[in-house]
């Protein structure tokens, strides 16, 4: 691995989650409830990733399983705030309790914890995508320009990282066990762009809270 | 299988860059409807506005077409026909006819004040810089309050559009007609002046001032239609200013005639 590819994966992109969380805690007072929500998931994710850089020379996969459920709930718990009183609030909910149990029926009996959540992850993506869409159809609200609203920016994240990188999430064991080194890492880079993306898209919401 | 796991890597790379190609471009179209239908929106309000304004002003002018009509029928028709009377009454008993006069001079009188107050002829014959002179002094020779004008524009105020001129009498009118009945003030002043391509009127009394909450109730409601229509931005209360103030700008630009 050559060492940018080695800084960016492991470096750059992992700290780029303190953009977000700067920015976030810089505009903490304007900022509605979903967005606090989506600060506490950011918050949760440098956490593991400072975690995971720090055992990056073992197996740090078990990180991944738990990474996958608090992001789900956490994130499930950002679209039960912006979709605060429609109907799909409780089954926001449900899917918050049922997937965490998915997860761990899946380390336990279906997939080994050291091994890529190969299943569990594209669930996530698949569900937090259609979460992203069912935002995108409601219909508009207000008299702003569509890059004046935070939560747009959120969105497009989401709906960017999660669609781009199903493919990743799907096929992670596979690749891992037939492909050549040089193929992982840059799929290992495009998800990491997508990553990071997606960080710098929650910095504009952040940064569009101005009210 | 070579050929299987070279073709699953290129379906990988190619679905994530592809995903996400498709996604940035949908995103990007969402983004460009919303934008364009908020314009749409925008341009439609801004439509009705003008469409309510013209239908405001159209109100105003037949309101002010009717006021002149019943100013004129009470000051040719009920104020000669009263006069006529009165000659009649000349002709019977001094004594009887005594009481009689009087109580029809009092009544010509009070036709005078409602004609001349229903359309206010000094507005239509020599401007609104006369006009408001008139109101001040009508209103000093009451004696309760003293009404002090300050005109730094001239005779600017009198090329107004008639519609705007009748506008800014009515809504001086029922200024003062607010200070008298409620403001328990001594003195008001009106200043007209001119800043860069603004004209303004600023209004203001030494009285109690005005409660927030009639600001944004029905109070002024007929104040801020008439200056809604006329194009004019208000602004209430001054710096330091005790009483209640009001700031009216009115663009030059649009109300040359």
């Amino acid at each position: 691995m050559s060492s940018f590819t080695s800084l960016y994966l492991g470096v750059i992109v992992p700290a780029a989650t303190c953009i977000p969380i700067t920015m976030g805690i810089f505009k903490y007072r304007r900022l509605p409830r979903g967005q606090r929500a989506l600060l506490t998931y950011l918050c949760m994710a440098l956490m593991i990733n400072a975690i995971a850089t720090i055992y990056s020379h073992h197996n740090n996969l078990p990180l991944l399983h738990i990474y996958t459920m608090l992001e789900f709930i956490l994130l499930a718990r950002y679209y039960a705030l912006v979709f605060s009183g429609r109907r799909i609030v409780p089954y926001l909910v449900a899917a918050a309790i049922i997937f965490p149990v998915f997860c761990i029926v899946n380390f336990l009996f279906i997939q080994r914890i050291y091994t890529y959540n190969s299943y569990t992850r594209p669930v996530e993506a698949i569900f937090l995508v259609l979460c992203s869409l069912l935002y995108f159809a409601t219909p508009l609200k207000g008299e702003e320009q569509w890059a004046d609203v935070p939560d747009n920016w959120v969105n497009a994240g989401i709906l960017l990282y999660f669609s781009g990188a199903l493919a990743q999430f799907s096929f992670s064991n596979v690749l891992e066990a037939t492909a050549p080194h040089s193929v992982i890492m840059l799929i290992l880079v495009l998800h990491a762009t997508l990553v990071l993306i997606m960080y710098i898209l929650f910095t504009i919401s952040f940064y569009k809270c101005s009210s | 299988m070579q050929q299987l796991t070279d073709n699953i890597y290129v379906v990988v790379i190619l679905a994530m860059v592809g995903t996400f190609l498709i996604v940035s471009i949908l995103l990007y179209l969402h983004a460009y409807n919303r934008n364009r239908l908020l314009q749409q929106q925008q341009l439609l309000q801004q439509t009705e506005i003008a469409h309510q304004k013209k239908l405001m002003l159209a109100i105003f002018a037949s309101q002010e077409e009717e006021r002149r009509r019943i100013g004129t029928d009470l000051h040719d028709s009920v104020g000669a026909t009263l006069s006529s009377l009165r000659l009649i009454i000349s002709s019977i008993p001094a004594e009887k006819a005594e009481s009689c006069k009087t109580m029809i001079d009092q009544i010509i009188t009070d036709v005078r004040h409602i004609a001349h107050n229903i359309s206010p002829a000094v507005l239509n014959l020599y401007g609104l810089s006369e006009a408001v002179e008139e109101l001040a002094d009508k209103i000093n020779q009451a004696g309760r309050i003293s009404v002090s004008t300050d005109n730094q524009v001239g005779t600017q105020l009198d090329q107004l559009p008639h519609a705007i001129m009748l506008s800014l009498y009515r809504v001086l009118e029922e200024l003062l007609n607010n200070t008298i009945r409620h403001a328990n003030a001594t003195a008001v002043r009106i200043t007209f002046l001119e800043e860069g391509d603004r004209l303004i009127l600023t209004y203001a009394d030494d009285g109690k001032g005005l409660p927030p909450e009639i600001r944004k109730g029905m109070g002024l409601a007929s104040i801020t239609n008439r200056l809604e229509v006329a194009g004019a931005a208000w602004q209430f209360g001054g710096v330091g200013q005790a009483g209640f103030a009001i700031r009216i700008e009115l663009p030059k630009a649009q109300n040359n005639p």
